[in-house]
């Protein structure tokens, strides 16, 4: 039983932290494997800002997956808080 | 009678001096000068924005080739081609950039390339002049071709052109010009229908661009389709 509620503090664990990853990654739906970097500087001869774009490997973890991730913890955290009671039950 | 003939005739002579204005370019600029895209000058980019329900996204495109041919005597008689590559497109995703070039999308094996035709300028304003430097908006009069299909378009821009000098010397020899334009295209228009449902709720109907296009006229033509 010591198993199940490590499983269960770990499951609470793992949906807390793909959901709070997928918060600071921006909150979108599907994840990404690039970031857009928008670099911008002054040009003198067009005297304008002008930007300059360059993709950089970067995961940015999206709902598609952290949603399910989150799914499966929050999963073994009811099935441990189940399994409890039912031993608490069983005991009584 | 007499009065109506006369009145009709001076319509007709005003609509023909409208249609034929002619700008001239404020700077001692002479014959027409071809404009060559390069990124040597700085990065030719075009940017795009889709906007759906459920998600968001922006992309680049940054293999723009092309040329354009401007004169200084009669800026509405710019003529020139742009060329956009879809293999270039980049959304972020690996696999959404693919779904982007296969068949139900953009289809980039048939059509390699998202083109405009520029026919001609209309509404020509120079905004901004000094000894050096010129800055005009109008509106690029042409044909865009997108996904096998093409549509006559009205795109505005804004043009800011660059005398030779020793500044402008270190990026690439000849006359310097930078090209801004923001359009909105439907995807609809384009006969890009994508998979079912997806059009509206993941992808914009309409798509928002941005490009930059920068050349010089000292710079030779590239053949078309190759990257600057």
């Amino acid at each position: 039983m010591r198993g199940w509620e490590l499983a269960r503090w770990g499951g609470l664990f793992l949906c807390v932290a793909a959901l709070t990853v997928w918060v600071i990654h921006g909150g979108h739906i599907f994840t990404k494997d690039k970031q857009m970097v928008v670099h911008r500087e002054y040009d003198p001869i067009f005297d304008v800002m002008r930007e300059r774009i360059e993709w950089q490997p970067a995961l940015r973890l999206g709902l598609d997956i952290a949603g399910p991730v989150a799914a499966v913890g929050f999963g073994l955290w009811a099935a441990g808080g189940w399994l409890r009671r039912r031993k608490k039950s069983h005991r009584v | 009678m007499v009065r109506s003939a006369v009145l009709g005739l001076l319509l007709s002579l005003a609509g023909t001096a409208l249609a034929s204005t002619t700008t001239h370019l404020p700077l001692p600029v002479k014959g027409p000068q071809t404009v060559t895209l390069t990124n040597s000058v700085g990065q030719n980019l075009c940017r795009f924005l889709s906007s759906a329900p459920l998600e968001e996204f922006e992309g680049t495109a940054d293999e723009i080739s092309g040329s354009f041919t401007l004169n200084p005597q009669h800026l509405e008689a710019t003529t020139g081609q742009i060329r956009v590559s879809v293999s270039s497109m980049r959304t972020g995703i690996a696999r959404r950039d693919e779904h982007l070039r296969s068949p139900e999308w953009l289809d980039a094996e048939r059509y390699p390339h998202v083109s405009f035709e520029i026919r001609g300028l209309k509404d020509v304003r120079i905004t901004e002049q000094t000894a050096e430097r010129a800055s005009l908006t109008a509106k690029a009069v042409g044909v865009f071709s997108l996904h096998g299909v093409d549509k006559p378009m009205e795109v505005p821009i804004t043009l800011t052109y660059v005398l030779a000098n020793a500044q402008t010397r270190t990026r690439a020899p000849g006359d310097l010009v930078m090209v801004q334009s923001e359009f909105t295209i439907s995807l609809r228009d384009f006969n890009i229908r994508g998979r079912q449902g997806i059009i509206g709720s993941r992808v914009g109907e309409v798509i928002r661009v941005w490009v930059t296009l920068y050349g010089s006229t000292g710079v030779q033509s590239n053949s078309p389709g190759a990257k600057p």
